[in-house]
């Protein structure tokens, strides 16, 4: 058998059954330089433990009854709100683009250059009112489907 | 004590009685969870208040289908992941994370005082910096398997992936780890 190499992971982690399982064990028996492998592998692994935990924190629930209790009460301020901001910001870009639009667009010779340099724009602040737009509408399904 | 399933189904009825004991069953578990990504309390405590949140939200829709873990460490590697996003964002917007990351340097750099015992905060530093360089994908199957001890089945149901898909993740995570690590595993 060739050195397992890519085996050696899932054998330490007792993931190999059956006959891969034997195959490997008969090797690494017999192989120093996978020993060599395995061995650093469980040394690097194991120092992973410095990572630590978090701490207990017996007041989690109060935390979680008292976010469900505030977040009933947020739709009414995202559509009275935010709703128009968005519109402002949308139109506000647009107005935006527009200009940069008609101050780049007279030398024909950089045309090309300028058309890619807009449509890159024109993605960037699409793709920035997509997100706003999918983020707004997903917090109202959202808030609609659990607002009691 | 009732199980997690049943316990479900009442919460699906609004039972805020069963939102008690799921909380106060799994927040530690939680809470340690995110912890590893996030790195700190405050986040990890907002990560997993969110998470139950979230149950609680999706109570209606859950279908029991293999272990309730699963499905709440689903939502809270997606979670952590995005709290980790947006900190990333905001770090990137205000000028001041920028600096602080410029000096703050790479811990994991294994070419950095090697030989220095470390004390636990440094150490847990560099393990951290380590498993940050990681891709997500990477990241979450060594989280689900050092820290949660779930199996390779588990961490495929929890990422949606194939068994195959988690095992050579976890085979690069190896690899690469051994390689940050490498100067700080000589002590052991
Ligand atoms: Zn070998």
């Amino acid at each position: 058998m060739k050195c397992p190499i890519k085996k050696l992971s899932a054998y330490m982690d007792g993931e190999l059954s059956g006959e891969t399982r034997r195959a490997v064990d008969f090797h690494v028996s017999r192989c120093a330089d996978c020993r060599m492998r395995l061995k650093r592998m469980r040394l690097s692994w194991n120092i992973l433990d410095a990572l630590g935990e978090a701490q207990d924190n017996p007041y989690l629930y109060t935390r979680v009854r008292s976010a469900l209790m505030t977040r009933r009460e947020q739709p009414r301020w995202r559509e009275r709100v935010l709703l128009p901001v968005t519109a402002l910001i949308a139109l506000a870009l647009g107005l935006f683009l527009g200009s940069l639009m008609t101050r780049h667009s007279v030398p024909v010779s950089t045309l090309a250059e300028n058309d890619s340099y807009t449509r890159e724009l024109e993605t960037a602040a699409g793709s920035m009112l997509g997100d706003l737009y999918m983020e707004l509408a997903s917090q109202q399904l959202v808030s609609r489907g659990n607002g009691k | 004590m009732p199980d997690d399933q049943e316990l479900m189904k009442r919460l699906k009825k609004g039972d805020e009685e069963a939102l008690r004991l799921l909380v106060n069953r799994h927040r530690q578990s939680i809470l340690n969870l995110a912890y590893r990504y996030v790195g700190n309390q405050d986040d990890a405590e907002e990560v997993a208040q969110d998470v139950f949140v979230n149950l609680y939200r999706s109570a209606s829709r859950y279908t029991p289908q293999g272990k309730l873990t699963t499905y709440m460490y689903r939502i809270a590697v997606n979670l952590s992941l995005n709290k980790i996003r947006d900190r990333k964002v905001g770090r990137y917007l205000s000028l001041h994370g920028l600096s602080e990351r410029n000096t703050a340097g790479n811990p994991a750099d294994e070419t950095q005082r090697p030989d220095t015992i470390l004390e636990n905060k440094e150490l847990e530093a560099v393990v951290r910096a380590a498993l940050d360089t990681l891709p997500a994908g990477q990241r979450t199957a060594v989280i689900l398997k050092r820290f949660n001890g779930l199996s390779y089945e588990e961490i495929a149901e929890v990422m949606e992936c194939s068994v195959s898909a988690v095992e050579s993740r976890l085979h690069r995570a190896k690899l690469a780890l051994q390689k940050k690590l490498k100067a700080y595993a000589k002590n052991e």
